[in-house]
C-alpha cells in the first residue's frame, strides 16, 4: 500500500490536469475539479484507461483493470476532481481497491 | 500471437465501441485497420491516435519498438483499405439495413479468407450473413463496454459458420486475452436476456404501483447490483433498449409478457426521453440522488426479485448448456460483480 502525501495529490492532479488539457485541446485554466469530462470536455473512458495506465507506470502499481472495472461500476466518476480522488484511491489501496466496498 | 490465421484485423466504425476495441486491440502484435465513417473526421481521428501512442511512449507503457509498430495502424475512410485483412469486426449503430449494406460492400472487396464478425449486441448474426457470399466466414463477436474493463466476449455462430472459422475466432480470442462464451443464436445475447428478466420484473412491480423507480433502484443497489435497473435503461439509452429489447423477444413464444415495458419505452422514445442524453429519461439529468428509504413490502419485492434472477439464470445456463462455473464468470463481468450468482 502507498503511503500518500499531499504531495502526490498535487502530482496526481497536475499529470490530470495536463492530460485533459492537452487531449481535449483547452486551455489548462479552464480545467478544474469541478469540471465534467464527458459533458465539458467531451472525455471518454479511453482516456480514463489511459490515465490509468500512465499511474501503473509511474507509480509501480499492482491494479489489474478488472479491479477497476469492478469498481468504478458502483462508483462512476464525472468530474476531474472525481477522477483524481478515485486515482488517489487506486494508488493507496492497488489490488485491494475492493476492499473498501466490502469495508464499508 | 501463436494463430497465424489472424494476424490483420480491421475494426470499422468509431464510436465508443470501434475505438474502444481499436485501443484494446494496440496492446497486442497485430495489424490493425480502423474503418471511419466520417472522412471529415479522419484528420482528427489519426491526430489523436498519434498523441495517444506518444503519450504511451513518453510514459514508458510502451516501448520505442512497439511505438513504430503503431504508427503503422491504418486509419482510413476507406472500405477498400481493409483488402487483406484476415478478420473485421463491425461495431457501427444498430441498425440491420446499414450492418448488412457493409457487409455486403466489403464482401465485393475483401480477399476470400477474411472472417466477418458483427459486434452488434442485439442483432442475431444470421441476419446480416445472407448479405454475403463468405457465410461459413461469418459469426457474432459481441464485446463490452468498456472493452479494456469487461473481460467477457459473447462468440455467436450460426448454423453455417465452419468450424474452421470457429476454431480461428476462439484462438485469436485467446490471444487477445479475452474470456468468451461460444454460443449458438438461440442463445445469443445470453447476458442480456437473463438480465432483461430481473429488468422487466422490476418493471411490473412498479407499473403495479408498489413502488417508484427511484425507490426499485435504491432497492436493487442496496440488495443486488451496483446500479439501479432504470439507471442502468437511461444510461443505455431508452431508444437502444427498446431496439434491443425487440430483437431479444422476437423469437419468444411468451413475448406479451414484456409488452408493458416496451410500450412505456415507445412512449419515452416518442416524446424524445431518451435517457441521459438527452437529460430526461426514467429520470431528469444531471441528477440529484434522493433517498427514499425503505418502502412497504421492500423485504418481499426484494425476495420475488431474488427468485426471479435466480431461475432466469439457472433457465438460461440450462438451455445454453454452457458450464456453470462460465456463467458464474460472465454474469460477474458483466454487470461489475464482486459474486456470481452461483456463488454463496
Amino acid at each position: 500500500m502507498a503511503k500518500i502525501t499531499e504531495n502526490t495529490r498535487n502530482e496526481v492532479k497536475e499529470i490530470v490536469y495536463n492530460f485533459f488539457a492537452e487531449e481535449c485541446e483547452v486551455d489548462k485554466s479552464k480545467i478544474n475539479d469541478g469540471t465534467f469530462i464527458i459533458k465539458d470536455l467531451d472525455g471518454d473512458s479511453l482516456m480514463f484507461l489511459e490515465l490509468i495506465e500512465i499511474f501503473k507506470k509511474k507509480y509501480n502499481l499492482e491494479i489489474e483493470l478488472k479491479v477497476i472495472g469492478k469498481y468504478s461500476v458502483k462508483h462512476p466518476v464525472a468530474t476531474i476532481g472525481q477522477l483524481i480522488d478515485m486515482q488517489m484511491l487506486i494508488i493507496e489501496h492497488e489490488n485491494r481497491l475492493l476492499d473498501l466496498d466490502i469495508k464499508s | 500471437m501463436n494463430n497465424p490465421g489472424i494476424q490483420k484485423v480491421g475494426i470499422v466504425g468509431e464510436g465508443k465501441m470501434g475505438s474502444g476495441l481499436l485501443y484494446y486491440l494496440t496492446g497486442f502484435d497485430l495489424y490493425l485497420t480502423w474503418s471511419c465513417s466520417r472522412a471529415a473526421d479522419i484528420d482528427k481521428i489519426r491526430k489523436q491516435f498519434g498523441k495517444r501512442i506518444n503519450r504511451s511512449m513518453e510514459s514508458g507503457i510502451i516501448d520505442e519498438n512497439k511505438h513504430q509498430a503503431l504508427l503503422k495502424t491504418t486509419i482510413t475512410s476507406e472500405l477498400s483499405d481493409l483488402i487483406d485483412c484476415d478478420l473485421i469486426i463491425e461495431a457501427i449503430p444498430e441498425d440491420v439495413k446499414l450492418k448488412r449494406s457493409l457487409f455486403a460492400n466489403l464482401d465485393l472487396m475483401v480477399n476470400r479468407g477474411c472472417i466477418f464478425a458483427s459486434n452488434s449486441s442485439s442483432i442475431k448474426p444470421s441476419l446480416l450473413s445472407p448479405s454475403v457470399q463468405r457465410q461459413e466466414k461469418f459469426a457474432g463477436l459481441h464485446f463490452f463496454y468498456p472493452v479494456a474493463l469487461k473481460n467477457i466476449v459473447e462468440f455467436t455462430v450460426t448454423p453455417g459458420t465452419s468450424p474452421v472459422t470457429i476454431s480461428a475466432i476462439e484462438s485469436f480470442l485467446g490471444d487477445i486475452q479475452r474470456f468468451y462464451l461460444t454460443l449458438d443464436e438461440k442463445n445469443s445475447f445470453i447476458l442480456n436476456k437473463i438480465f432483461l428478466d430481473f429488468q422487466l420484473a422490476a418493471f411490473q412491480i412498479v407499473n403495479q404501483g408498489l413502488c417508484s423507480f427511484r425507490q426499485m433502484d435504491e432497492l436493487v443497489k442496496k440488495d443486488f447490483f451496483p446500479f439501479g435497473v432504470f439507471d442502468f435503461m437511461d444510461s443505455v439509452g431508452t431508444d437502444t433498449m427498446l431496439a434491443s429489447i425487440q430483437n431479444y423477444i422476437a423469437d419468444y413464444p411468451h413475448k406479451s409478457w414484456f409488452e408493458p415495458l416496451v410500450l412505456q419505452l415507445q412512449e419515452m422514445v416518442k416524446h424524445g426521453k431518451l435517457g441521459m442524453k438527452t437529460g430526461e429519461g426514467f429520470y431528469h439529468y444531471p441528477s440529484e440522488s434522493i433517498s427514499m428509504g425503505e418502502f412497504q413490502d421492500s423485504a418481499s419485492i426484494s425476495e420475488h426479485l431474488r427468485q426471479t434472477w435466480f431461475s432466469s439464470v439457472k433457465r438460461f445456463t440450462a438451455q445454453s448448456h454452457i458450464p456453470i462455473g462460465e456463467i458464474n464468470f460472465a454474469v460477474k463481468e458483466y454487470l461489475g460483480l464482486l459474486k456470481g450468482p452461483f456463488e454463496s
